[in-house]
């Protein structure tokens, strides 16, 4: 063992900045977790606080609004990550079979570019165009006749879901894709040959081939982006939200930011934090041990 | 190609001016004493530690406004006066957070400026320093410019770590407006009644109503409100206790014995959202009221199509500049007085003995804090004053039959392109220090150039039309007489306690207002009135009434003792 570290040395040697780095800057910030436990004042710092136990997880856990905003958190994400999934796995898929080399690229650079506008330009079209006082939604819609009354999207509360759903959708879909059309152009086109000597149709060929070729591919994905479900971050819930979707728009790091952060109570937020992660471990261990029962497939 | 050399020319300028101007203190070190700064009598005073020390130096401090330029005309003229070179650092993003980034790390600026809510935390930490013995011995004034009010600088301790800017206005200030907004052309066409009264208002607003359903091919908005989606407050809170005629406590009431309410569960706010269901029923009240946002709301109001709302003078400005470039000068806003009942005695207009906001303290970073008092303390002189309201005489403004007025080369060039101000004129941090608009210096004249006659020349013929309909000289003519109250509860410390409280009553507020509004009859809407109340209560209303009632009541001790004093 000390003899194969001694012929690498070259190598471990160059990785230790890039260790040190590691931990210097995702395990020696735990030690701030420490605050959870603790009433900080930012006067005293860590090292001066007193000790307060679990209460501020006890505070957490007997908080109504924080099931309420886990409840949307955990809904609001998986709505994302499946739409995201599908949705970009067909696309590619859909992509891939066309033939028209202009017309593919051109559909490709169309669904990538909302990837990179910023959230708040992104909430500020949504609004406008599901406004009751000329949105182009309400207006097509009267115009065709289906209502007779402009329809107040914004303020339906149970309706934010699907709304904000189509809106990531819509701006992440084409990024999504890119990385699947990559792995279909990489697969053996032998395959592809193959198949046709042996008459299969196009969607035979989807169907034995590039399907099962994206699958690995597919479900790393899908662990990692499990790690992030309760993760995804706050921007569109807070652009898009008011007052009478509060009760559907609220998520986790909203709440984090009005109880904690907005009011300087410190503990509470890391707390909060602390249960995130506890539950990102938790969703990627369980979804990584079902995809080695079920897909013959793991991440590590 | 012109554009690059005149900037290349005033950088150049701006440099030798600064030269020169430091190289001349240290040549004449008794020069700017002449011009009348009363504290300081060079020559005569054979004190050496008390002759200002005038060496450039440059104080770091944390800059509330992110336009604020560092080195503009008067910026640089206060540095050749005093030495000082104020080094702004532009905070992006949360300046609650950042504040508490920089305690926790020890790293803050020489001087923090903030919000006396947050001071709490730095004192207690011991980042910021007691100013009274430098006061003494630095700044006489600043005991001259708060004058009885000193005393209150005072914390609780005894020491003062926190400089608030003195108050000296007796009368309103020129462009303080009413919260109520009403569109030129329907009060034109209503004959220009005197309205006194939101029932009134309602009255007319439905005429025209009726009679322009739409305005440019556009539906009509009757009634509408800034701050629907982020802060609903704007909207109803505000213009409850406004229309009840009782003084900007936020979120709070005051009564008589000094028991602190929350408005929100007052009959006024009650009332208010009655008013709001009227409209509602009436098909009056914008649909996006408690949706809109605050950029839809300012592209909105400037189609000219709102008829009326609770929209403050602040919020129209851009809107109004939109509407008189479009040539519908009629579409602008009249912000009137208004009340839910015209026998309420109306105590809306109030004005408080210190301006405690964006309070200046030095932390102990600061290498030389005595010459930050010196530099304080000249900016309370009147020189001082003139400088940072009026800018510098024969550029910024001309004494004309001995006033002061703006200089007009200057006002054309400022009403062109707004950011103009502040890369020359006098706006910067220091600002902060004003006497306050309205206030009058030891010459008789005006401190700040806002006033009643200065906006009389920036009114356009529509507006001036209508004033003179209702004869009133400038806006803040509607508002009741101004009163001077002890505080508002706002600019008091936050109390720690029931803050998670008071967080979970706003967000409940937030979400149950809308349905009281909403509601389509009179038995719903006292039924969503009761629900809402009982969800406020169960939220704690009370532990945030009785924190606050605490801190204010303990604030009107210490206020009674200074004052007996």
């Amino acid at each position: 063992m000390y003899r194969k570290w001694l012929s690498q040395y070259q190598l471990l040697l160059m990785s230790i900045p890039f260790m040190a780095l590691l931990i210097l800057f995702t395990y020696v910030p735990l030690w701030g977790w420490i605050m959870a436990f603790q009433d900080y004042s930012l006067s005293k710092g860590i090292a001066g606080s007193p000790f307060s136990g679990f209460s501020h997880f006890a505070d957490l856990f007997r908080d109504d609004r924080f099931y309420l905003v886990l409840r949307n958190t955990m809904v609001m994400s998986g709505l994302s990550l499946v739409a995201d999934f599908v949705g970009a796995i067909a696309l590619a898929l859909l992509l891939n079979e066309v033939r028209a080399r202009f017309f593919k690229r051109t559909v490709q650079t169309i669904t990538y570019i909302p990837h990179f506008v910023s959230w708040v330009v992104m909430a500020n079209i949504v609004l406008g165009s599901l406004s009751p006082d000329g949105g182009i939604v309400n207006d097509v819609l009267m115009k065709l006749g289906f209502i007779d009354e402009p329809i107040l999207f914004m303020s339906k509360g149970s309706w934010f879901w699907a709304i904000h759903t189509m809106a990531g959708f819509w701006k992440e879909l084409g990024w999504s894709t890119i990385i699947y059309l990559a792995v279909i152009a990489g697969l053996n086109h032998d395959l592809y040959e193959a198949a046709d000597v042996d008459g299969a149709g196009r969607f035979q060929k989807m169907w034995h081939i590039s399907i099962p070729g994206l699958m690995p591919t597919a479900m790393l994905l899908l662990i990692l982006a499990t790690g992030n479900l309760i993760n995804t971050g706050y921007e569109s819930q807070f652009l898009l939200g008011n007052g009478l979707n509060i009760d559907y728009s609220q998520v986790l790091d909203l709440y984090a930011l009005d109880y904690s952060f907005s009011i300087g109570d410190y503990s509470y937020g890391v707390a909060i934090s602390v249960f995130k992660s506890a539950i990102s471990i938790l969703l990627v261990v369980s979804v990584n041990m079902a995809a080695r029962r079920f897909g013959d497939f793991k991440a590590f | 190609m012109r554009k690059p050399l005149l900037a290349m020319l005033s950088v150049v300028t701006a440099a030798a001016l600064a030269i020169s101007g430091c190289s001349g203190n240290k040549n004449e070190p008794t020069a700017s004493g002449e011009n009348g700064s009363p504290g300081a009598s060079p020559g005569a005073s054979g004190e050496a530690s008390k002759a200002p020390d005038k060496s450039p130096i440059k104080i770091s401090i944390n800059s509330i406004d992110p336009k604020f330029s560092p080195d503009n005309d008067v910026a640089q003229k206060l540095a050749e006066l005093t030495g000082v070179t104020l080094d702004l650092q532009f905070v992006v993003g949360d300046l609650t957070q950042k504040l508490d980034l920089w305690l926790a790390g020890g790293d803050y600026p020489d001087m923090v400026v903030m919000h006396p809510k947050e001071v709490g935390k730095y004192i207690d930490a011991g980042a910021v320093i007691p100013l009274e013995d430098l006061i003494d011995q630095y700044g006489p004034n600043i005991k001259k410019a708060f004058g009885k009010y000193y005393n209150l600088l005072k914390a609780e301790d005894g020491h003062i770590y926190t400089l608030p800017a003195p108050y000296l206005a007796e009368e309103t200030p020129a462009d303080w407006e009413a919260p109520w907004a009403v569109q030129y052309d329907v009060l034109r066409e209503a004959g220009y009644p005197e309205i006194k009264t939101l029932d009134q208002l309602f009255d007319i607003l439905k005429a025209y109503y009726e009679k322009h359903p739409t305005i440019d091919g556009k539906p009509t908005i009757p009634w509408s409100g800034v701050g629907g989606a982020d802060h609903p407050d704007w909207i109803l809170n505000n213009p409850a206790f406004q229309a009840a005629g009782k003084p900007d406590h936020s979120w709070f009431l005051i009564d008589a014995s000094n028991n602190v309410t929350l408005n929100i569960l007052s009959d006024y706010q009650k009332r208010y959202d009655k008013f709001l269901n009227k409209l509602y029923l009436n098909g009056m009240l914008d649909k996006e009221f408690f949706t809109i946002n605050y950029d839809e709301a300012e592209a909105k109001t400037a189609q000219g199509r709102t008829l009326a709302g609770s929209l403050p003078a602040w919020f129209l400005k851009y809107p109004e500049q939109s509407l008189r470039g479009q040539g519908k000068p009629e579409r602008q806003f009249a912000n009137i007085e208004l009340l839910f009942d015209e026998n309420t005695p109306d105590h809306s207009n109030t004005i408080t003995p210190i301006n405690s906001n964006n309070n200046w303290q030095i932390s102990k970073n600061a290498k030389d804090p005595a010459r930050i008092i010196q530099y304080v303390d000249f900016l309370l002189t009147d020189e001082g004053q003139k400088l940072i309201n009026w800018g510098i005489e024969g550029k910024h403004y001309d004494v004309v039959n001995g006033k002061r007025v703006v200089n007009a080369a200057w006002k054309a060039k400022k009403t062109e392109d707004p950011e103009y101000e502040f890369k020359s004129g006098p706006t910067g941090p220091f600002y902060w220090f004003t006497y306050g608009d309205g206030a009058k210096l030891s010459d008789g004249d005006y401190a700040t150039p806002n006033t009643k006659d200065y906006w009389v020349s920036t009114y356009d013929d529509a507006t001036k039309e209508l004033l003179s309909k209702y004869n009133k000289k400038v806006f803040s003519d509607f508002m009741a007489p101004v009163e001077r109250v002890p505080a508002w509860i706002w600019q008091l410390a936050e109390p720690t306690e029931g803050r998670a409280e008071f967080k979970r009553v706003q967000q409940v507020y937030k979400k149950e207002s809308p349905k009281i509004v909403y509601s389509k009859t009179d038995e719903e809407f006292e039924a969503n009135w009761n629900r809402y109340a009982e969800e406020i209560r169960k939220a704690g209303s009370a532990k945030v009434e009785a924190a606050y009632d605490r801190i204010w009541k303990a604030y009107i001790d210490q206020y009674n003792k200074t004052m007996g004093q």
